[in-house]
């Protein structure tokens, strides 16, 4: 039963994780490849403020979206006048120069990393597998919705428009770059709050858990299950997610298969399993009669 | 009262290449002003220019009197400006109804989105039918009404049109220029550029030709239509070309 829910509850994080890359990466169309650094702020900001100061898991909640938002924030508005091929390679950057800071800082633990992080406490009751499980998947549902409103809103049709062209959305008289940034900061500040619930969930985090291998893991999700695509994201968060468990014996070589994965994906189907375009989504509209139908 | 458009002496290079050299050009309320000449003369340049899409290296754009030269892309649209780019750029990732929302931004009441929607429908009955197919499925044709439909859903003052004809058949051509007539004649303010001279000029009051990147003839349509010059550029002479 314990296994279960630790792997629910892990596979709830990556979930989290992918859908939150998905608003800059899936949407917008801002490559991010160092992704794992804003996991890795959350889940530093809720240890420092849990062990340091008795902030309890809600409150470090909301440290840890804050954050990792101001540094998305940042990250957006210095690299708002990158092209693309440089804006990947900032991210990479930012992903190791978090790490090398987490690693160095005695602040943040050294090399020892933070230790001694409470399970939240809810009505007298600690933490379980099962409730971490819970939590997990109720912030997941939470995720899907938000995502799913921004898709039907303004907002959302504003990123996608920059996505495919973003002179033309400037012409429309939006700022483009107010926006790119706002992705930045939605997405930095959801992958701060699964950083939040991973530091609480094992207690114990170090720096190597926010690598850049995290980073092409979470990239890898919303590659395969489509950008721009929730249920698609979700997905490739769900497969990927449970995949170290399936593949359990090749384990050495996760990163092999992951990249192979990519490389697979962007060869046969770039729109990934249920991005707008791809096989899967276009014989589900033949299904419900509704072909080339979308938004 | 100045001209709703004014541009004053414009100059864009690309590294080294100069592809407008000093063009001046203004558009009144109410005109409706071609801007032609031969594929390479500078008209994309001096439009993408003017919408702030390409910095102009000299000279300034006026928008109703007020200096926008160094403003970006966004506040000239917000200015009042509708823009219709060369190749139409609808935007492939949402359907025809989201592309045309997203050209009503600036617009807030969102009784006036409905509004200005239903008016674009009832302008291109086909868009309404395809409004929930994706952008990218669209005929060129049906792209092209999409494009001009979402330049006009923010209301604007001046719409400026690029290469309307690009890629066309005749037949669709001669219905997107009684479009842009009809549009005039409700009172819109066009800014029309056009490789297609001779159409351009049987919708404008006024034009100017371009050739490598200035101004070498204006004046009425009809002038600019029987002018030995304009004549000789459309129908004999080689023009001498730059990029655009």
């Amino acid at each position: 039963m314990n296994y279960w829910m630790v792997l629910l509850t892990t596979v709830g994080i990556w979930v989290l994780l992918a859908l939150s890359l998905n608003i800059i990466t899936g949407e917008t169309g801002q490559p991010n490849i160092g992704h794992a650094a804003f996991f890795g702020i959350g889940a530093y900001a809720a240890a420092v403020a849990g062990t340091r100061y008795g902030v309890s898991f809600w409150g470090a909640l909301v440290i840890a979206m804050l954050a990792s938002a101001a540094i998305g924030g940042l990250l957006g508005l210095v690299s708002i006048r990158l092209r693309n091929d440089f804006l990947a390679i900032t991210t990479i950057g930012l992903n190791f120069v978090v790490v090398a800071v987490f690693q160095t800082v005695p602040y943040f633990g050294g090399a020892m990393g933070i230790g001694g992080i409470k399970p939240p406490q809810l009505g007298g009751l600690s933490f379980g597998p099962l409730e971490f499980a819970i939590v997990s998947w109720v912030l997941v549902g939470l995720v899907v919705l938000l995502s799913y409103h921004l898709q039907r809103a303004w907002f959302g049709y504003a990123l996608r428009a920059i996505r495919d062209d973003e002179a033309a959305v400037e012409a429309m008289g939006i700022n483009v770059r107010r926006y790119k940034v706002l992705a930045f900061i939605i997405g930095a500040a959801l992958a701060g709050l699964a950083g939040c619930v991973y530091a609480h969930f094992m207690t114990f985090i170090s720096s190597t858990d926010f690598s850049f291998n995290v980073s092409v893991t979470i990239l890898s999700m919303v590659v395969l299950g489509g950008r721009g695509s929730v249920l698609g994201v979700l997905l490739g968060g769900v497969l990927l997610g449970i995949a170290p468990e399936v593949f359990r014996f090749i384990s050495n070589f996760r990163l092999l298969v992951f990249g192979g994965i990519l490389v697979l994906v962007m060869r046969f189907s770039p729109s990934g399993l249920l991005g707008q375009g791809s096989w899967l989504r276009e014989r589900f509209a033949r299904l419900r009669g509704a072909d080339l139908h979308g938004g | 009262m100045p001209p709703f458009l004014e541009v004053q002496n414009l100059q864009v290079s690309y590294g080294r290449a100069r592809v407008v050299r000093g063009v001046s050009l203004e558009v009144a309320a109410g005109e409706c002003v071609a801007l032609v000449g031969a594929n390479g003369a500078g008209k994309t340049s001096i439009i993408r220019s003017i919408m702030g899409l390409t910095p102009a290296t000299g000279g300034r754009v006026l928008i109703n009197g007020a200096d926008v030269t160094g403003a970006p892309p966004w506040k000239r649209a917000s200015a009042g400006i509708g823009y219709m780019p060369e190749g139409r750029r609808i935007f492939s990732n949402l359907n025809v109804e989201r592309n045309l929302l997203v050209g009503a931004y600036q617009v807030r009441d969102q009784t006036r989105v409905r509004t200005s929607l239903e008016r674009i429908y009832g302008i291109f009955p086909r868009l309404r039918e395809r409004q929930s197919q994706f952008g990218s499925t669209l005929s060129g044709g049906e792209q092209q009404m999409l494009a001009i439909g979402r330049a006009l859903m923010s209301d604007p003052r001046l719409l400026i049109i690029d290469e309307v004809s690009m890629g066309l058949a005749p037949v669709l051509v001669s219905q997107a220029f009684q479009l842009i007539t009809r549009l005039h004649v409700e009172g819109l303010t066009i800014l029309l550029v056009e490789q297609n001279a001779k159409k351009a000029l049987q919708v404008a009051e006024r034009g100017y030709l371009l050739e490598s990147g200035r101004v070498v003839l204006s004046g009425t349509a009809s002038d600019l239509s029987g002018h030995p010059d304009f004549v000789g550029t459309y129908f004999g002479r080689t023009c001498t070309t730059g990029a655009e």
